[in-house]
Parts: structure tokens; C-alpha cells; sequence
């Protein structure tokens, strides 16, 4: 279905090639996984599939790409529009229309797909995904979960027999990103539609897929193959699949299921231990609290938070988890004084931070926003870390040691739009962390992080905490929340429901289990790393 | 059954769903009350769950049934998506053994178990019901934008032909009345009140430059601002000097009829949604119709761009404010915008975006839009002739008829060229027509009115006389209080808290 023939892409104004020498070739009715580092090619290798690139982003394309028999060529984005479905990574700005029964239809309506037909594609598109009565709704009121599901409704009403997906799960809670996957994989079995699909949270999408697209980067050949041997070797791998190399097991499990079939003299050698992390380590003094907060935004019906309260200390980090649009962004906004409260109180080493002045703000609280880039906008690196040198007052090369810290053979004259991601974080943590604040707040840090970024994330988070700052990360990836933190908490519409050690939380509930849990239920171990102690030392 | 046995593994729930299989009932809640404890150290959990595992908590004999009818169901129909589903069964039977541990978390996870459920029965059509999680809909009148329009055009010509204040607080009145009987509860259905205070600001301005600088109106002194002798070349300009009650008076007129004139076409905003309006644009000017809705949507993220950035700019302890501050906001929310309509324009090429038009740049297409263009303009002078009293009558009606036929050619033509189709096009009915021709009607009242007795709309004010209430303007004005009943109420959706 879709085949590429000694691919290689090099941008305008780029000295090496993005792509090269890519021989892959996908049949039809496979839902085919890309893995790879950030910066390795891969939206470029999806850009390529219906023509983005070159038609759309400039660039040299070399060999051939061709879908359905169509050579991209000589065929246009809008000439492929009708095989290929190409859903981007921010659904939001891939909206054309607001309503979501006119997004549905949009695609068609440029086909000139008759009313008739439009009519009864829209209805049906509608049950697949699921949202019948969410017809009439502004795309912009709906959740993350179910825009993303609408941008794949709004490619699959023009039946292609190609679906490409560049990170459909990032930005989604475990259970809408359950949602998404079960859609397509429906397509898949139902429909026989093609999917090719880029993520990084293999843990969640690995077990579906027939085929692994390895794009390694740095010019190494794009390879393709079946997921458990492609995994064996793979750079990038679940926890699960971690686990069973630790183990030796074979074939390599991909599921839980699988591996829990695998596990049994495991879990019967484990339970003879603890894990090390288990013993709670003393926790400093109070650093901030939260006395009975409500949060109301203007015309909402509900406050989007109610009555919380919340003590951080000094040496914890805490995980802030729940579902899209719970109050995790309003809480973070809340303690470093963005939002002014309607009930109760935050304090922050004994002063509300609505009432501090920015500069002496940032030597109390830090906050990693969401898009970390709203933080960077000088244009080099050595200038925004002298910048966050100056606005937190302390000797010059203080923020870029920390950065140099994070990031190996880091280049201080990069623009940090051209920085991977990972290295992005690094920098917009970097200078947050000038001041060094006592309460250092981080809001979805691995959205579009991959697996050695995270780990570079976990090894900061756990200096911070030792060195006695508190953190509070608010995040849908429970293998980070389980890797770093030592309490979580849950919120659900505004209110905290759970509050407590982040090994009892985790293991309680099923969605928020990391895959080691799963996989060695009942006993209370989460991350491959304490297993891997526990058998070194056994 | 192929996909339903690949399925199966795929659910992070399964090992969930295993421990409330009735078949291994008692022994998962033993493994649970294990997690309990060792985590926990909590030796009454273990009493508990074991509790609950042989003597039978109601609760988990529940669950498992309601695992069971799902589970039966899902099969009975050969349903795909299982995750949902499982889930539900799933969660609701672990949680429930949770529920003397961890009240709070079970809970939420009971909460957001029969949410899924409820999501997968509405996804799967198993058992149709109302969705519990409505939020604020759009609701749309169900009346063809263009009607709206037409008669907000009527009531803006009626106003545009008078200065007295009973007809114009008719105007108003009607307008008002119609807008709070027949308003839709999306964002934009807010234009109307916005319009009005608007038109508070548009009246004051008025005034007060009548005061300071406005033309002198022999009549009572109201106050005296001390004056300025302007040089002889400003001749005919006044600043300060008396302020007689006739200026005043005047002043409020005029002002009143430009408020009139914007309340009218915030009643239009506030009846007809924007983007419906430009939906029913002609094929022809399909691109310009796209770039308005795209210009549309980008305001409201510029603005959430901005408090974004704002934001930023406080954690980093720089100003967010003043001109310092706005360089700072400026630059990374133009990036940002740019970088959005990037994206935008990415998705609409891969979706289609002028996939029909394309290559088509012959002769047909130059002369589409060029009798498009000069028609538009023959249009726009039209409209002049026919609103303005003093111009001479063929740059009227006349001339408006011809370059409307002229800019319908050239639309026709561009429109076929369009390989586009229509999603449910909005009908014109019998609503439509009574509608615009009740605005249509006020619009003639007027009109008539102003070449019979032209002195019944524009009230003297030296001297100050009582406003007469003629009697034709005011019955036709009246008649444009149709459309609150001859429009079908807007679909108004119940707001349910989630």
C-alpha cells in the first residue's frame, strides 16, 4: 500500500539529509508502528507519505514514495486526499471549521463528495467515533480525547485507505488515549484501513501494532520489521519489553497479558524481596500549602477547583494526575500565583505568591509550562540563559551550567526553536531553576519527550529533591510518575480524590498501574530499575 | 472472531478484568488486600478484602454482574471495542474492593468507570441514552443566516432614515425584543448588549463634541466652556463658547440613530452565526469565505496566545506590561500564530483544499472574476445611490439591479469551476421570507415616510419641539416584530454540570 523506494530527504538550507536511502514497503490493512529518537525523522517520514514533503515544507525528495499506486511526485497533498488521511500532532490547529459536524464534513465537502452521500458518511462517522450526541458541539469546548478523535473523523469521512498519525496519544490522558487506540484499531480490523501511526509512548500502543518502523537517526538505515524482533534490539522500547529483556524472556512480550504469562517465576522470586524504594525516606519541612482553594474561571458553570488542600514538602516529589481538564493546569497556575483564588489561601514559604513581585517570584516558585517554548524567545542559547541569569540575580553561567548539566555537547549558539525537544525542556528548566526555587512546578513535561529525554528528566527531578526542593509535576505518564515521585495525587473535577504514597495510588487503580505493576500484580513493584536491583543484589 | 481474540491482550485492563472473573473471585481480592499490605502495612485491609472476597460484599457481586451482562453483550453484538467496556466491568469490580481503603480514589475511579461506560454504549449504539456529561452546545437557530441579515438591513435603513427618538427607540425596541426571543446561547448571541453599550459610548462622544466643538444652535444656554479665537483660516470652526440645549439635544439625536444603526447589526451577530453566513457564500468566493473564518478563529487564539505569554513573561520575573513588556509578548505570540497557521494550512491541503480549482487559470477564470469584481463595485455605488437622498436617481435602483446581474454572472461562472460539493446547505423557506420581508417592510415604511413627510422624521430642534410619532413608520416598524414568532425558536441545549 504504501512502498518507498531508496527515499531520501534533505531540507532547503540543511547540511545533512533528514532521510536517506529508505527502502520500506507496507502492505495493505496493517497498522504499522514508527519509533524513533525526537529529531530522528519521523514526521518527515509520515510528511512524506501524502506528499507534505516535499509538495508543502520545500526540501529535495530523492527516490520514490508511492501510495495506492499514486507517485507523490506527481501528486499533491489535496490529490492524495482522498487515499491519504494525514492528522497531525496538534489537532486543535489542524481545525478548518467549528462545529464538529461541519469538521467531518469539511474533507468532503473539498472532494465534492455528493450531499447525499456527505450526509450519510457524517452519521456514520459519528457512530464510529462515538460521539453522536457531541454533533452540534464548538471543537474548542470539546475534551483533548475527543478532538483527537474528531481529527480522525474528519480525515476518515473521505475514505482513504491510508491513515497517517503523527502522535496521536501524546497530549492524552491514559483513558482517552484508550479511546483513540481502540478507534483505530477498529479501522484496522473492521475496515482494512492501512494506519501508520509515529509515537513515543510505546508502552501504550506497542501491542497493537503488526509492523515497527525503526527510524534511528544520524543517517543509520530506516529498518522495518516484526514488533518482537524489531524490540529485541530497539534503542527505544516499553517497560514491559525492558522487563522481559531483564528476564531473558522469549519470544519478547509486548502486552501485559503476555508478559504476565511470562512472569511467574519472577514474581515468585520478587516475593521473597521488597523493593528498595519502598521505605519512605523522612520529608523535610512544610514549603507550600493549600488551605481549602476554589477556583472559579469566569462564565464557567463549575469551579475548576473545589475546596483542595494540599501541603508540599521540602525533599518530595509529588505526581499531580487525573483526566483532561481536571484542574491539574489550574492548581500549577494557582501555587505560583497566575490565578487568584475566589476561596482560601496559598502560601509559599509563608508569602501568597499573587502578592509577591516577579522577581522575587521567581526565587520562590518555577513553573515549567506546558509548551515550554512560551519561556524561550531570545535567540540563541548562551542569550536566553543570560537573560534568566539577570532576571534571577545571580553570577553570570549560572543557568547555562545547569543547562550544560542536562544536555551533553550542547551547542550555546542554537535558536532554541532548534532544539529537540527534550532539549528544550532542558532549557526552559534550566532557566527556571537560576533562581533556584524552592518549589519547582512542571506541567506535562513529557508530552513529545522520548525515552532517553525522560530519563534525563527522572535523574533531575531526584537531584532536585535531594538537594531539598520541592516538585510538583502534574502528568498523564504514570511510568514517569512512577520512576520519580514518591506521593501522588488525583484530582477529578476540581477536587482531590486520592492523596497518598505513590506506590499505594498507583497499584489501586488500574489506569494509573505502570506496565511493571501490571505485569507483577499483586506485588508492589513498579519500574524495571527496582527490579533490576532486586535481582542484582538477590 | 479473528479480531475479537487480538483484541483481548490489547486492554491495559485485562489483569483487571481477570480479577473480577466470577471464576477467581476469592482469590484476586486476596491479591489486592496484598498490595494493600505490603504498601499499606495496614493489617485491618487484609480483614477487609478478605472480608469482602468470602463473605461476599454486595458491591463485588454487583460488579461482577455488570461485568458479565457487558461482557455477553459484547459478544452478543460482535462488538470491537472492548477497552471501554472492560473497563467498565473492570474498574467498577476492583474498585469497589477498595472502597474501605481508599474511599476518595474509589470514587473517582467508579466515577470514571461508568463514564466509559456510558462512552461506549453511546459509541457502540448498545444502549442509547443521554450522555451525562453534556456541556454548553451551540445552539442554532435553525433559520437561514441570510434572513437575519436582510432584516437587520431593514431595521439599519429604517434607523439610517431618522433622527427622531420615538422611531428609533421603536427601532431599538423591536430589535431588542426579537433578539431576547430568538437569541442562541453561543458566544457570539452576546454581540447585541455589546452593541448597545457601544452605542452609550457613540451617544456621550457625540455630545460631548457637540459641546466643545460643534456648530453654534441659537437657543437656551446650557452652560458656557471658555473659547479659543481660532486664526482666520480655521473660520467656521468653533472651540468652547456657549452650549445651548438645541446642540445638546441634536447631538443625542444623531448619536441615537448611529447606536440604532449598531444595535441593528449587533442583532444580526447575535441571531446569525458569523461563520454560517460565510458558509453560504458563493463557490466563487469560496477562498475568500475560508481566509475570513481562518482570520475569525485566530483572534480568539492571538488573545489566549497573549495571556500565555504574559504568563511566561511573570515566571520569568520580567514586566509583562508597558511598552518594555509588549516587545517581549509581542514576538513569541506571532511565532506562535505562525507556526499555527503553518499547521493549518498543512491539514487543509491534505484534506483537499483547492483540489478542484486548481490549474485552472484560463480565460474562464479571468472573466469570472473580473465581472465579479466590477459588479460588486456597480453594487456598492448602487447601494450609495439608493441610501444617499441627494444623488441622482439612475446611480439608484438602476444602476443596483444591473451590477447585481453582472456580479450573479460572474459568480455563477467562478462557481462552476468549484469542484466543491455543499455539506446540508441551509434552506430558504416560507420563515426566510416573512422574516426578511418584515425587515424589508420597515425598511419601505421608512422610506415612503421620508418622501411624503419628510418632517415627521427628522424632528426640529430650533426650535425644540415635542417628536411626533408618525403613524405609518411606526405601524411598519412594528411589523418587523414578526420574526419573534415566524422564526423557529433556536435549539436551546439544557447546560448540565459534568
Amino acid at each position: 500500500m504504501i512502498t518507498f523506494e531508496q527515499v531520501g530527504v534533505r531540507y532547503t538550507g540543511s547540511a545533512s539529509a533528514v532521510l536517506s536511502g529508505v527502502e520500506l514497503h507496507i502492505p495493505e490493512g496493517e497498522l504499522a508502528l514508527v519509533v524513533g529518537r525526537t529529531g530522528s525523522g519521523k514526521s518527515t517520514l509520515l510528511r512524506a507519505v501524502n506528499g507534505l514533503v516535499p509538495h508543502f515544507t520545500g526540501g529535495l525528495l530523492t527516490g520514490r514514495v508511492t501510495v495506492a499506486g499514486r507517485d507523490t511526485r506527481e501528486h499533491r497533498p489535496r490529490d492524495l486526499a482522498d487515499v491519504v488521511g494525514y492528522v497531525g500532532q496538534d489537532p486543535l490547529a489542524g481545525f478548518v471549521t467549528d462545529t464538529v459536524e461541519e469538521e467531518l464534513a469539511y474533507g468532503m465537502e473539498s472532494l465534492g463528495v455528493a450531499p447525499d452521500v456527505m450526509r450519510r458518511r457524517v452519521e456514520e462517522t459519528l457512530d464510529v467515533l462515538g460521539m453522536a450526541d457531541l454533533r452540534t458541539r464548538l471543537l474548542a469546548t470539546l475534551s483533548a480525547g475527543q478532538q483527537q478523535r474528531v481529527a480522525i473523523g474528519a480525515v476518515l469521512t473521505s475514505h482513504p485507505r491510508v491513515l497517517v498519525l503523527d502522535e496521536p496519544t501524546s497530549a492524552l490522558d491514559p483513558g482517552a488515549a484508550e479511546d483513540v487506540l481502540a478507534l483505530l484499531q477498529r479501522l484496522v480490523h473492521d475496515l482494512g484501513t492501512t494506519v501508520l501511526m509515529a509515537e513515543h509512548r510505546l508502552e501504550r500502543v506497542v501491542q497493537y501494532a503488526d509492523r515497527i518502523v525503526l527510524v534511528p537517526g544520524d543517517g543509520a538505515p530506516v529498518t522495518s520489521g516484526d514488533p518482537a524482533t524489531m524490540l529485541a534490539t530497539a534503542p527505544v522500547a516499553p517497560p514491559v519489553v525492558h522487563l522481559g529483556r531483564l528476564a531473558g524472556w522469549s519470544p519478547l512480550p509486548l502486552s501485559v497479558r503476555d508478559a504476565r504469562r511470562a512472569a511467574g517465576p519472577l514474581t515468585e522470586r520478587l516475593s521473597r524481596s521488597a523493593p528498595a524504594g519502598a521505605v519512605v525516606r523522612p520529608l523535610g519541612s512544610t514549603l507550600a500549602a493549600v488551605r481549602h482553594l476554589t477556583v472559579q474561571y469566569a462564565g464557567a458553570p463549575a469551579p475548576a477547583l473545589r475546596n483542595i488542600d494540599l501541603v508540599l514538602r521540602r525533599g518530595e516529589v509529588v505526581a499531580l494526575m487525573g483526566r483532561n481538564g481536571a484542574g491539574k493546569s489550574t492548581l500549577l497556575s494557582t501555587l505560583v500565583g497566575l490565578r487568584r483564588p475566589e476561596h482560601g489561601s496559598v502560601s509559599v514559604e509563608g508569602s501568597d505568591p499573587v502578592s509577591l513581585r516577579a522577581r522575587d517570584l521567581v526565587r520562590r516558585v518555577g513553573l515549567v509550562p506546558q509548551e515550554p517554548g512560551d519561556l524561550l524567545w531570545a535567540d540563541t542559547v548562551a542569550e536566553e540563559c543570560a537573560a534568566a541569569d539577570h532576571d534571577a540575580d545571580v553570577p553570570g553561567g549560572t543557568a547555562y551550567a545547569i543547562f550544560a548539566g542536562l544536555v551533553h555537547g550542547a551547542n550555546p549558539d542554537l535558536h532554541p526553536r532548534d532544539l529537540s525537544e527534550g532539549q528544550r525542556l532542558a532549557l526552559a528548566l534550566a532557566v527556571v531553576l537560576a533562581g533556584r526555587p524552592p518549589l519547582v512546578l512542571l506541567d506535562e513535561p513529557t508530552r513529545g519527550l522520548d525515552y532517553p529525554g525522560k530519563e534525563m528528566l527522572v535523574a533531575t527531578l531526584r537531584g532536585l529533591a535531594a538537594d531539598g526542593h520541592a516538585v510538583l509535576l502534574a502528568t498523564h505518564d504514570v511510568e514517569l510518575a512512577a520512576a520519580v515521585t514518591d506521593r501522588t495525587v488525583v484530582l477529578a473535577d476540581g477536587q482531590v480524590v486520592s492523596d497518598g504514597l505513590t506506590r499505594e495510588v498507583v497499584t489501586a487503580s488500574p489506569a494509573f498501574a505502570p506496565q511493571v505493576a501490571k505485569v507483577l500484580a499483586p506485588l508492589p513493584w513498579l519500574t524495571v530499575a527496582e527490579v533490576a536491583a532486586a535481582m542484582r543484589t538477590a | 472472531m479473528h479480531h475479537l481474540r487480538r483484541l483481548e491482550p490489547t486492554s491495559h485492563l485485562v489483569p483487571v478484568a481477570s480479577w473480577v472473573d466470577e471464576s477467581s473471585l476469592p482469590q484476586p481480592a486476596v491479591h489486592t488486600a496484598a498490595v494493600d499490605d505490603a504498601s499499606l502495612d495496614r493489617p485491618a485491609g487484609i480483614a477487609a478484602a478478605v472480608d469482602d472476597a468470602y463473605g461476599g460484599g454486595s458491591a463485588d457481586r454487583h460488579s461482577v454482574d455488570e461485568y458479565r451482562s457487558q461482557h455477553v453483550r459484547r459478544h452478543s453484538t460482535g462488538a470491537c471495542v472492548v477497552t471501554p467496556l472492560t473497563c467498565c466491568g473492570g474498574l467498577v469490580g476492583n474498585v469497589d474492593q477498595h472502597v474501605r481503603h481508599l474511599p476518595r480514589l474509589a470514587a473517582l475511579d467508579r466515577d470514571s468507570g461508568r463514564r466509559g461506560c456510558h462512552r461506549a454504549a453511546g459509541g457502540r449504539g448498545l444502549a442509547p441514552g443521554p450522555s451525562p456529561t453534556a456541556v454548553a452546545m451551540t445552539g442554532e437557530s435553525a433559520l437561514h443566516p441570510g434572513a437575519w441579515w436582510l432584516w437587520v438591513s431593514g431595521l439599519a435603513t429604517a434607523a439610517s432614515r431618522t433622527t427622531n427618538p420615538v422611531l428609533l427607540g421603536l427601532v431599538l425596541a423591536v430589535a431588542g425584543f426579537v433578539v431576547s426571543a430568538r437569541r442562541t446561547d453561543a458566544p457570539w448571541a452576546r454581540a447585541f448588549a455589546f452593541a448597545l453599550r457601544l452605542g452609550v459610548v457613540v451617544i456621550v462622544l457625540r455630545v460631548v463634541f457637540a459641546a466643545i466643538a460643534g456648530p453654534p444652535l441659537p437657543g437656551r444656554v446650557l452652560l458656557h466652556l471658555p473659547g479659543a479665537t481660532l486664526p482666520s483660516w480655521a473660520a467656521g470652526v468653533r472651540l468652547g463658547g456657549d452650549v445651548t440645549l438645541a446642540a445638546v439635544i441634536t447631538a443625542v439625536y444623531v448619536g441615537l440613530q448611529l447606536a440604532t444603526v449598531l444595535a441593528c447589526v449587533g442583532a444580526a451577530n447575535s441571531l446569525a452565526n458569523p461563520r454560517r453566513m460565510l458558509r453560504t457564500v458563493p463557490g466563487a468566493l469560496y477562498e475568500v469565505g475560508v481566509a475570513v473564518v481562518v482570520a475569525l478563529s485566530f483572534a480568539p487564539q492571538l488573545v489566549e496566545g497573549v495571556t500565555r505569554v504574559r504568563a511566561a513573561r511573570r515566571l520569568r520575573g520580567r514586566p509583562h506590561s508597558g511598552v518594555r513588556g509588549l516587545r517581549g509578548v509581542a514576538m513569541p505570540v506571532l511565532h506562535g500564530a505562525l507556526e499555527r497557521s503553518v499547521d493549518l494550512a498543512a491539514s487543509m491541503d491534505s484534506r483537499g483544499f483547492g483540489r478542484g480549482s486548481g490549474g485552472a487559470g484560463g480565460t474562464s477564470t479571468r472573466w469570472s472574476g473580473a465581472l465579479t469584481l466590477v459588479g460588486l463595485l456597480g453594487v456598492c455605488v448602487g447601494l450609495y445611490g439608493v441610501l444617499d437622498v441627494r444623488t441622482p436617481p439612475a446611480l439608484g435602483l438602476p444602476l443596483l439591479a444591473a451590477a447585481g446581474l453582472v456580479a450573479g454572472v460572474g459568480l455563477v461562472l467562478g462557481g462552476r469551476r468549484s469542484g466543491r460539493s455543499r455539506y446540508r446547505p441551509d434552506g430558504w423557506g416560507g420563515a426566510e421570507w416573512l422574516v426578511a420581508g418584515s425587515g424589508l417592510v420597515a425598511a419601505v415604511g421608512f422610506v415612503v415616510t421620508g418622501h411624503l413627510d419628510p418632517g415627521a422624521l427628522a424632528p426640529t430642534t430650533t426650535p425644540l419641539d415635542v417628536p411626533a410619532l408618525p403613524l405609518i413608520p411606526a405601524v411598519t416598524v412594528l411589523v418587523a416584530l414578526l420574526p419573534a414568532w415566524a422564526a423557529p425558536a433556536p435549539l436551546r441545549h439544557p447546560v448540565v454540570a459534568s
